[in-house]
């Protein structure tokens, strides 16, 4: 059977359309001067990694004893997030989670932009980027990093397919679109049993690879003996949990954003579930961290007494800012009051981001600023003495050798660091602007 | 694609550099393997090594190696090469980073005018030509109104560079300038040496540790201070010698001793007379030995305190074969008996204790006693219990220590410079001398007291080239020039003073500015003209009126000969000299010529300044003496050779002729002739006895311990006991060399860029201070802005800083502001120029220390 | 054959020499050290540790511990990071992307990294123009690869290769031909009859970190005195 007429697609743009488009003229130009400040953004980070280019990371605060900082823990948060989302869209299907179905597109989409993100904040971190190709030709499969190119870049097909093929009816319909040559010889019911279908499989592939995402991300961490801070088997299942909290609040997020408050109430239900998801998840994850906590400080080793004094001393603002932003959202979720509207579920997920980024610096400050080669002296009664590490650079007024690196990221790698920022948004706002992504109820 | 032909086309090329880069590889190292590991080179290194000698004041003269491609210096590595391969491999962090000096930012290009005024205004560049006219004309014109004399050269340690150093001398003598002795200037002079061994100091060679038993270290930080040849105590340690280090505070060496034992400051003499007391009351001493080499024997009038000469005793006359600087004095053995200062030979009965009546040729009868009755009756006073009180040593420790000392096989004490450069270092070093001379330690393998500081010791005749014809030269020894001159002085202080200084090799306006003396003269006109050869930009260069380039020990031909090691060795040039920088022969050459035309002649005209050198050198190893004789400059192109002494195997062993001989003491000290040191100790023995009027007005005619600061800082000024409290004690970094390296990149990167000041964390607390803070060490001289390092090894009371810092790491203040020119009245009662004269103690200092910024 | 070094801590004086003659013969740009050595229990090197007179001051030189399981060769990406046949960890300059895992991992703080263009960090300190310290030519391994350049390219990572450009061809590495204290011990692990086994049999050498489990090849003999 042959479906055709691009033409009749122009003239019957809401006739043909059964998944339903929101009248276009309703977020246009927000969206215009959302993709905008996002171009401005990516423009901003991109002459910054220009800059840091043409002066070698020297202009980070990084240095060899804080080796990594900010691009690192940006590209963790943005990898949290982007597990989120498929895991949103594939629980619809594995567990039926009907009124979640609507937000599957976002979803999906959400997931796509941040892995994308992810994937460009990881660029800038490296020494020679001229080189990046190297991961291709002379990959070395025990290098944690090297899995997690693997399972980024996979994820990034699979996000991407999964945005694509719940796309294909609507360009069929409005006969647009990309790579969809092939669908011009199948008719419209076709394509839609066909995006079904395939909705459906990739978002049962999309979980488990959501899940190895954050696994292998984690174990780029978890596996590095020389950092008590890291070294834990708690890592990874935490960092699925924080995931599912930040990915879900994000789909969330964008859900509220495209509905707006005018349709808040027609998806009152999915966000109540989403918030619930979010919820539930933090509590997963306050769990993992309390007994890391537990197992870090029970047994009373001199590295848990510096862990800990850098959680609660030295960094305990950060800490704190990690522990009760999220703490707050997930009693907030969890009560009615918190669920209830548009401006409190928003609130609650500005919050959790909050959080989630403290968490993902937290990564860095207190696995740097423990040194490993920390000796003990038993025969002069010193427990614990860290061995200096030269700092890599020469500059008046600094010391050469040091045990501790007082780092705050400088303004270039604040800049930079807006790149994946800037790409979700672009991504997202752009996606939004061509594309139907929450569908109208019927 | 195309990456990859590139690749194997360049490995190709790799594969055929291979063979040439091994073919070329240095040798000398052990092989691991034939198997090659490397693919190679890209470019064939065109790398040669030259041998040359790493030369500045440490007394280390390490052989290097430097690795030179295209006329520039890449890498440093010591050559150990010494024929004895123990001594290998010589050479520390400073040598071989001497790149950071030779390329760095503070090398002189060109020669410098001040046309403004000096320390204030920027030099200006100048040519050869007009730089040298200039110096000249100022020189002239000075020598011309103040007489020649006026014009004083100082210059850093002869012995690491007998040619230039030494062309620096034939042209001051020539020119009837005036020299200051760099040993005296740099408080290196361990007085105690001309006083009891009539000598201007000795050293066991540090190999000879191996043979010690036990070593006492008073007061020297081997592990820091000598570095190349630390390794051996370790290893005599190991061999199974007890190492006692006697310090105030915990060093590296005290680290690695078998004990520590904690003293407070300038307490040294009470501590080894202490011992000596117990040595001498349980009978530990060796008494034929006291009486075949020591004074000990020899009588003295208990009512004016002299000793008693043959030629005033009744039936007694002098032997007419005494020479003129000797003196015979009389012992008692039932009898009177002359002691024949040219023979060592006294009956073992000879009184050593008791009182007896001495007939004299005037008709009175005096009572005398030998000296070691004194002694004793002078040592009753050091009970444990005084010492204790002295030096916070405990009683029982002490016990032990004399007893272990009394029965070691082979007794090594090393008497540091950090403890004689103190008002009172002479009496310290007199009353540690008791502890080898009691017990028979002198003259024997891995024995006898050691200074190892200062390169000074002149190993071989250097005459011919350092003083032309025999001339007379006018020593003035330097602390004069700080002080002014003193009614009691025997040096000729010049009628007009010192009105210029022509300098070399050394950095004096940060390490000789006591009290801010040298720049307020220059400040104020008395200085009238600085002449300074370097080749690093240093505060000396700052406040000269003529900077003249010179060059490092890698660009010029030098010969080298110094104390702590028995080797001669050259300096041979790595590379062409850098910019416009001449070596100091060729700078003298030219300077001599345009002061007085007649002067050229002394300095090999016409030849190139490396030919000119190994001229000298030749010259030098055929007029040398017994101990180069038969070394040719080949041989030493060869490499280092060790050069003769009167011991068996050539070894470094003083006193061992006059030991194993019975040599009367004390050994010649070159370029010293023997009568004039011979005059110190006139009894041709060890002397423990001063009859001299300054010593028996001082109460100093036995060793005797005296508190430090009570002659010194308080009669300089009696507030200062309550005001200053603290002990300002300038010790040596393992970075510099004095203040050679103080500018070194490298250097200053391992010490954060920050001069400091240890404190002992009691005195830290009381003062508000903590670790890393910023602090002000001061009195009334002058402010240091230091950091605090707190340190429980540091004794109460001290301020220690490690002494080398130039003043641009110092907002301006050279270190030395704080210090004081003293001089005491014992050092002036000879002059043998740096063999008996005034020294410099840096460490009798007083300060206060104060907080003034948080630790960053 | 195993490459492996021994440094014993009783003879070792702390005096830095290794540290400076390390930094000159591999062209080590400013604040770049492959070889530290500290006094451990001090804030500052050489300063007593200890109190009420109790005191002690050993010192402990570090460098690439050359580990059998390293920990920095397995999370390279690239496989820049190696072990070549000698058991000697490299670092090929040519391959290195700068993603510095290395220095996370390695639990010795070893690795360091070129945060700038090492001839703009020595031009900074003013050496005369166009002068370059250090062994002064590529060496590269049989691969080909890049283990030795006297200007690193900026934003790859460096560290202690045993010297290469010497060790390769049968000589020792600068360290412990500088040593002046004679504290450091070169040579084949593998052969029992080699100073280094020998020494480590004798004198209860210990491992740094041992309970990491990264098998270095650096060894230390503990800075005991003899016992009287």
């Amino acid at each position: 059977m042959r479906v055709d007429s691009q033409p009749a697609a122009f003239s019957n743009i809401g006739a043909v359309n059964p998944l339903g488009l929101r009248p276009k003229n309703l977020t246009e130009k927000p969206l215009n001067k959302v993709i905008g400040i996002s171009i401005i953004a990516i423009l901003i980070s991109l002459s910054a990694w220009g800059y840091q280019l043409s002066q070698g990371l020297i202009v980070t605060n990084m240095r060899n004893p804080f080796s990594w900082g900010l691009y690192i823990a940006t590209f963790a948060f943005f990898v949290g997030i982007a597990a989120g989302g498929l895991i949103v869209s594939s629980s619809v299907y594995l567990f039926d989670l009907e009124k979640l179905k609507p937000f599957t597109r976002i979803a999906s989409l959400s997931a796509f932009a941040s892995v994308l993100a992810a994937g460009a904040m990881i660029l800038p971190d490296m020494g020679r980027i001229d080189r990046i190709l190297n991961i291709f030709f002379h990959p070395n499969f025990r290098s944690p990093l090297v899995w997690d190119v693997m399972v980024i870049s996979a994820y990034m097909v699979v996000t991407f397919l999964s945005v694509y093929v719940q796309l294909l009816p609507d360009w069929k319909s409005e006969g647009r679109g990309f790579f969809n040559g092939w669908t011009k010889s199948r008719s419209l019911e076709e394509v839609q049993k066909f995006s079904k279908k395939w909705s459906k499989r990739i978002s049962l592939i999309g979980l488990p690879f959501a899940i190895l995402l954050h696994t292998v991300t984690a174990l780029i961490f978890a596996t590095q003996a020389s950092r008590g801070w890291w070294n834990t088997a708690i890592l990874p299942p935490d960092f699925i949990a924080v995931a599912i909290a930040s990915g879900t609040a994000l789909v969330m997020l964008i859900g509220l954003l495209v509905a707006g408050k005018e349709r808040f109430t027609e998806y009152n239900d999915a966000f109540k579930i989403l918030a619930s998801i979010v919820a539930g998840a933090l509590v997963v994850h306050f769990f993992f961290v309390f007994v890391d906590l537990v197992i870090h400080g029970w047994w009373g080793k001199q590295e848990a007494h510096e862990l800990f004094s850098l959680l609660f001393g030295r960094y305990s603002l950060v800490y704190a800012t990690e522990l009760l932003l999220p703490g707050f959202t997930m009693f907030y979720f969890f009560s009615a009051r918190g669920k209830r509207s548009y401006q409190s579920l928003i609130f609650g997920s500005v919050l959790l981001f909050s959080g989630v980024f403290a968490h993902r610096m937290m990564l860095m400050f207190p696995a740097f600023n423990a040194i490993p080669l920390t000796l003990s002296l038993p025969a002069a009664g010193i427990e614990s003495w860290a061995y200096p590490i030269s700092v890599g650079q020469l500059r008046d007024g600094m010391p050469s050798f040091v045990t501790s690196w007082s780092y705050v990221p400088s303004l270039v790698e604040g800049l930079l660091a807006i790149l994946p920022f800037g790409i979700v948004t672009f991504v997202v706002s752009l996606a939004l602007k061509l594309y139907a992504f929450l569908p109208e109820k019927h | 694609m195309g990456k990859s032909k590139m690749k194997l086309s360049r490995r190709q090329f790799l594969k055929a550099a291979t063979a040439t880069g091994v073919l070329l590889g240095g040798g000398g190292a052990v092989a691991l393997t034939q198997k090659a590991y490397a693919s190679g080179e890209v470019g064939v290194p065109n790398l040669k090594t030259v041998r040359t000698t790493c030369s500045p004041n440490c007394t280390g003269a390490c052989g290097m190696n430097a690795v030179v491609e295209n006329d520039q210096i890449k890498s440093i590595i010591q050559a150990a090469d010494y024929p004895d391969p123990e001594y290998n491999p010589r050479g520390c962090l400073k040598g071989l980073s001497m790149m950071n000096l030779i390329y760095g930012p503070d090398r002189l290009k060109t020669p410098l005018i001040q046309k403004g005024k000096a320390g204030k205004d920027e030099l200006q560049e100048a040519s050869w030509n007009e730089a040298l006219d200039f110096t000249a004309q100022r020189l002239k014109e000075i020598a011309e109104k103040y007489g020649p004399e006026s014009i004083g050269v100082a210059f850093q340690v002869g012995g690491t560079g007998y040619v230039h150093k030494g062309a620096f001398s034939r042209l001051a003598t020539l020119a009837g300038w005036s020299l200051h002795h760099a040993y005296d200037q740099n408080g290196d002079l361990p007085m105690f040496w001309p006083m009891t061994f009539g000598v201007q100091s000795e050293e066991l060679e540090p190999a000879e540790w191996l043979n010690s038993s036990y070593v006492a270290v008073f007061g020297s930080n081997i592990m820091a201070t000598r570095l190349p040849d630390a390794h051996f105590l370790v290893e005599a340690r190991n061999k199974g010698a007890k190492m006692v280090v006697f310090d105030p505070n915990y060093s590296p060496t005290a680290a690695k001793a078998d004990e520590w034992v904690q003293i407070n400051g300038s307490s040294d003499a009470a501590v080894g007379l202490g011992i000596a007391k117990i040595i001498v009351e349980e009978n530990l001493y060796k008494a034929d030995f006291i009486r075949t080499f020591t004074d000990l024997p020899i009588l003295i009038r208990t009512d004016n305190g002299k000793r008693i000469k043959a030629d005033e005793v009744q039936g007694l006359v002098k032997p007419a074969d005494v020479p003129t600087y000797r003196e015979a004095y009389v012992v008692y053995n039932g009898q009177f008996i002359i002691v024949n200062p040219e023979k060592l030979d006294l009956p073992l009965d000879t009184l050593l204790e008791g009182e007896v009546e001495v007939p004299l040729k005037t008709g009175e009868t005096v009572k005398a006693k030998p000296t070691f009755q004194l002694l004793k009756e002078s040592l009753a006073k050091y009970t444990p219990e005084y010492v204790q009180q002295e030096s916070g040593i405990k009683p029982e420790t002490l016990k032990k220590v004399a007893h272990e000392m009394a029965t070691a096989k082979a007794l090594h004490v090393i008497y540091g410079a950090s403890n004689y450069q103190w008002y009172h270092g002479d009496l310290k070093g007199r009353a540690l001398a008791l502890l080898p001379v009691l017990t028979g330690n002198i003259g024997k393998p891995g024995t006898g007291i050691s200074t190892y500081a200062g390169q000074y010791r002149i190993r071989f005749k250097l005459a011919e080239w350092w003083t032309p014809e025999g001339r007379a030269q006018n020593w003035v020894p330097f602390l004069y020039v700080l002080n002014g001159p003193t009614k009691t002085m025997k040096a000729k202080w010049p009628k007009n003073g010192i009105k210029a200084l022509v300098l070399g090799w050394g950095n004096p306006f940060d390490q000789h500015n006591m009290a801010n003396k040298l720049r307020d003269m220059v400040d104020k006109g008395d200085l009238e003209l600085i002449v300074t050869m370097d080749f690093q930009k240093t505060t000396t260069t700052e406040y000269s009126h003529v900077v003249l380039p010179a060059v490092s020990w890698y660009e010029k031909t030098e010969m080298v000969a110094t104390p702590v090691h028995p080797f001669l060795q050259l300096q041979q040039p790595a590379i062409k000299p850098l910019y416009e920088g001449k070596s100091e022969l060729w700078i003298i050459r030219e300077l001599a010529k345009r002061y007085n035309p007649d002067f050229e002649k002394y300095f090999y005209p016409g030849l190139d300044e490396n030919q000119a050198a190994e001229k000298v050198i030749e010259l030098l190893l055929q007029t040398g003496g017994p101990n180069v004789a038969g070394i040719t400059l080949e041989q030493l192109k060869k490499g280092p050779v060790r050069l003769k002494s009167t011991v068996p195997g050539n070894r470094q062993i003083p006193f061992y002729d006059q030991i194993q001989n019975k040599k009367p003491f004390p050994p010649v000290s070159l370029p010293a002739k023997i009568e004039q040191t011979a005059q110190f100790v006139k009894s041709g023995r060890i002397e423990f006895y001063k009859d001299e009027d300054a010593f028996l007005q001082a109460g100093e005619a036995l060793p005797t311990h005296k508190p430090p600061f009570v002659e010194s800082e308080y009669a300089l000024n009696p507030q200062a006991k309550e005001k200053y409290t603290f002990a300002y004690i300038t010790r040596n970094a393992i970075y510099r060399v004095h203040s050679t390296h103080s500018n070194n990149v490298w250097m200053n990167e391992l010490q954060d860029g920050k001069p400091r000041v240890w404190l002992n964390p009691q005195d830290a607390a009381e003062k508000g201070i903590k670790e890393g803070d910023t602090v002000e060490l001061y009195n009334d001289r002058g402010t240091l802005t230091v950091f605090a390092v707190v340190d429980p090894g540091v004794g109460r009371k001290v301020a220690v800083f490690e002494e080398g810092w130039w003043a641009r790491y110092l907002k301006g203040q050279s270190y030395n502001s704080l210090t004081y020119p003293f001089i005491k009245p014992t050092n002036e009662v000879y002059f043998v120029p740096g063999i008996w004269a005034p020294n410099t103690a840096w460490n009798e200092c007083l300060c206060d220390v104060r907080k003034v910024g948080d630790a960053q | 054959m195993r490459l492996g070094m021994v440094i014993d801590l009783d003879k070792c004086i702390g005096c830095r020499t290794c540290t400076v003659s390390c930094k000159s013969h591999n062209a080590q740009p400013p604040g770049i050290w492959w070889n530290r050595v500290f006094t451990p229990g001090s804030e500052f090197h050489q300063a007593a540790v200890g109190n009420d007179g109790h005191l002690q001051m050993n010192f402990l030189p570090v460098s690439c511990q050359m580990c059998d399981n390293a920990p920095c060769e397995k999370v390279c990406p690239v496989g820049a990071t190696y072990t070549d046949e000698r058991g000697v960890v490299l670092v090929d300059y040519d391959r290195c992307i700068g993603c510095r895992y290395c220095l996370a991992a390695c639990p010795y703080n070893v690795r360091q990294f070129n945060w700038e263009d090492p001839k703009k960090a020595k031009a900074r300190v003013g050496y005369e123009q166009g002068y370059e310290y250090g062994y002064p030519t590529d060496v590269r391994d049989k691969e080909g690869q890049l283990v030795y350049t006297p200007s690193r390219p900026v934003g790859v990572v460096e560290k202690c290769t045993f010297c290469f450009q010497y060790t390769s061809k049968g000589e020792l590495p600068a360290c412990v031909r500088s040593c002046p204290a004679k504290a450091r011990f070169f040579g084949d692990l593998d052969d029992p009859e080699s100073e280094v086994s020998r020494l480590i049999r004798e004198r209860q050498a210990i491992r740094l970190k041992e309970e990491l489990g990264t098998q270095p090849k650096v060894y230390y003999l503990p800075a005991s005195k003899p016992n009287r």
